[in-house]
């Protein structure tokens, strides 16, 4: 009897996901909106699902070390690099060689992140420890992601010999790019990534060769090319001398999804006259906007024009009055577009 | 439709992009034409001397009359900057490295006999195939239509000579990496375009 029970049951679980929602259809004439409510919880669930895999792209590098060969690319431009990244008990290091073209390489302590560039003598330094004096960089909650992308999980693929996820992260709209990543299945890292606009690669990256979770000789993340740092140039103009605030520029029509995440006003350099910048996100893609008076060394054609996309990169400049307005973003051409033909000075109507 | 003439005379187009473009241009007389001029104005701008010889017969006449308006007065260097400009601006980070060195900023005066940064990004970019930015080819056309002798070309690039912008917009796409907020979903990328190397394009013209 018991034997029976469980063949029946075999049985039924994989008819019952076929049959039930067709029984419910023809004989209970269930309403459209009742079945779009159970489509967008499966949507739901799916994406929930979709968003733990993202997750785990998030969490990987944090607790595993791995060494490997991989290829960026973007447009017809290409680039093969070595990659060593180390977890200890006082977090991540890592150091990125590029192997193709003029030797460059970057180490990451952390938030620590220095740029060589050997050839030139020149190291650029510390990116990434602004976010402590901006939270709002910090990386968003994932489920703001939802907002204006369709997270979904795709099928499995294989790279470099690794079983991996495929999540793809489908633009609601044309206003910003699609994304696709694989993540290896056991670890969470991300092998490859594809940022594409309306199915067209603009830029990826893949890993050709890797090693997990194998020990890794801390010699090998030192830099390679420094030898004397009084020879070198250390440059990090971007960062210096900036003031939080309200900078009297608004953008009066954002595309759907993209909200403003910081303001500051910044000098590139000690003479330099202070430039807006404007920071937007769509909870991935980021946007900039800056704004700077028109000087006399303006060059007419740069102060009105828009140039061809560089990988994910769009930029755009008009004049607004008697200031220059850049856009640059990781966003489709429309969009650097749109951003930048709304921006519009506030101050001047209600201070005078 | 322009900036898909010039991005496919530069090999940057691809696929249904390419394809596409290549049937328009073939369709219509205009775009053929366009494609044409962009060709002339970037011959033009390696070799004064040959291509432009190719332009409208009236030109040619006044050229077969005045051989020495040919002779470029600009160093080699100087006609890939004003190109070099628009590599550079598209690029993402990399060359502002090369502005950096030179110890440019975005303020500093561009002295086009001396101006070390800049002569740093023309040299670095000259191999790279050159992305002509529609203003500057608008401008050009402009000028080959009224048959104005190549000293005026001439001119016209070097006053227009945008570099300062370049290292401008070099600060702004560091300023841009920085403040974009890193989520780690975007991989290790970043980090790549920071030190992307621009000057290794495939030239497959």
């Amino acid at each position: 009897m018991k034997k029976n029970f469980a063949v029946v049951v075999i049985f039924i679980l994989p008819l019952s996901g076929f049959v039930l929602p067709s029984f419910a259809e023809d004989s209970l004439g269930v309403s459209t909106e009742a079945q779009s409510g159970l489509q967008s919880v499966v949507d739901a669930s799916a994406s929930k699902e979709a968003q733990v895999w993202l997750q785990n792209v998030v969490d990987a590098p944090r607790k595993h070390n791995y060494t490997g060969i991989f290829v960026y690319s973007s447009g017809g431009h290409m680039e093969t690099s070595r990659v060593i990244h180390m977890v200890n008990s006082e977090g991540e290091f890592e150091r990125i060689e590029v192997l193709d073209g003029s030797p460059r390489e970057v180490i990451r302590n952390n938030d620590e992140v220095r740029c060589y560039f050997p050839d030139r003598k020149t190291v650029v330094t510390g990116k990434r420890e602004l976010q402590k004096f901006f939270p709002a960089l910090l990386p968003e909650p994932l489920s703001n992601l939802n907002n204006n992308y369709i997270i979904k999980k795709d099928g499995k693929e294989r790279i470099s010999d690794y079983d991996c996820q495929v999540i793809v992260m489908e633009s609601k709209d044309n206003m910003r790019y699609s994304r696709k990543l694989w993540v290896d299945i056991a670890t969470g890292l991300l092998l490859k990534a594809a940022v594409m606009d309306r199915g067209q690669v603009v830029e990826q990256f893949v890993f050709t060769q890797l090693e997990i979770d194998g020990e890794i000789d801390e010699e090998l993340l030192k830099p390679r090319y420094v030898t004397k740092a009084a020879e070198l140039y250390f440059a990090n103009p971007v960062s210096s001398g900036m003031v939080k605030g309200e900078l009297g520029w608004q953008v009066e029509n954002l595309p759907p999804g993209f909200s403003k995440i910081n303001e500051v006003k910044r000098s590139f350099s000690e003479k330099s006259t202070p430039v807006g910048h404007i920071t937007l996100s769509d909870g991935l893609a980021a946007v900039s906007v800056f704004i700077k008076p028109v000087t006399k060394n303006d060059s007419p054609e740069s102060l009105e024009t828009s140039y061809p996309r560089q990988g994910a990169i769009n930029i755009y400049t008009r004049t607004v009055g008697d200031n220059v307005v850049t856009t640059i973003g990781e966003v489709p051409s429309e969009t650097v577009m749109q951003i930048g033909n709304s921006v519009k000075n506030y101050k001047v109507k209600w201070t005078e | 439709m322009k900036n898909k003439i010039s991005a496919l005379m530069d090999g940057e187009l691809g696929g249904i992009d390419m394809a596409d473009t290549i049937t328009q241009v073939k369709k219509i007389e205009d775009l053929r034409n366009e494609w044409s001029t962009y060709h002339l104005i970037g011959d033009t701008l390696r070799q004064p001397e040959i291509s432009f010889l190719d332009i409208a017969s009236g030109v040619r006449k006044k050229l077969a009359a005045e051989p020495t308006v040919l002779t470029p007065e600009l160093p080699k260097e100087h006609k890939s900057r004003i190109f070099a400009f628009a590599v550079a601006a598209s690029m993402v980070t990399a060359v502002a490295a090369v502005a950096w060195m030179g110890g440019q900023t975005m303020d500093q005066s561009f002295d086009p006999v001396t101006g070390k940064a800049v002569l740093q990004t023309a040299v670095q970019t000259k191999s790279a195939e050159p992305i002509v930015i529609p203003v500057l080819a608008q401008e050009e056309k402009l000028i080959a239509a009224k048959s104005v002798p190549q000293t005026t070309i001439q001119a016209e690039s070097a006053v227009i000579t945008p570099i300062p912008a370049s290292i401008q917009l070099n600060d702004y796409l560091f300023a841009h990496e920085e403040f974009s907020p890193r989520t780690a979903i975007r991989g290790v990328s970043p980090y790549m375009r920071t030190v992307a190397d621009p000057y290794k394009r495939p030239i497959d013209r």
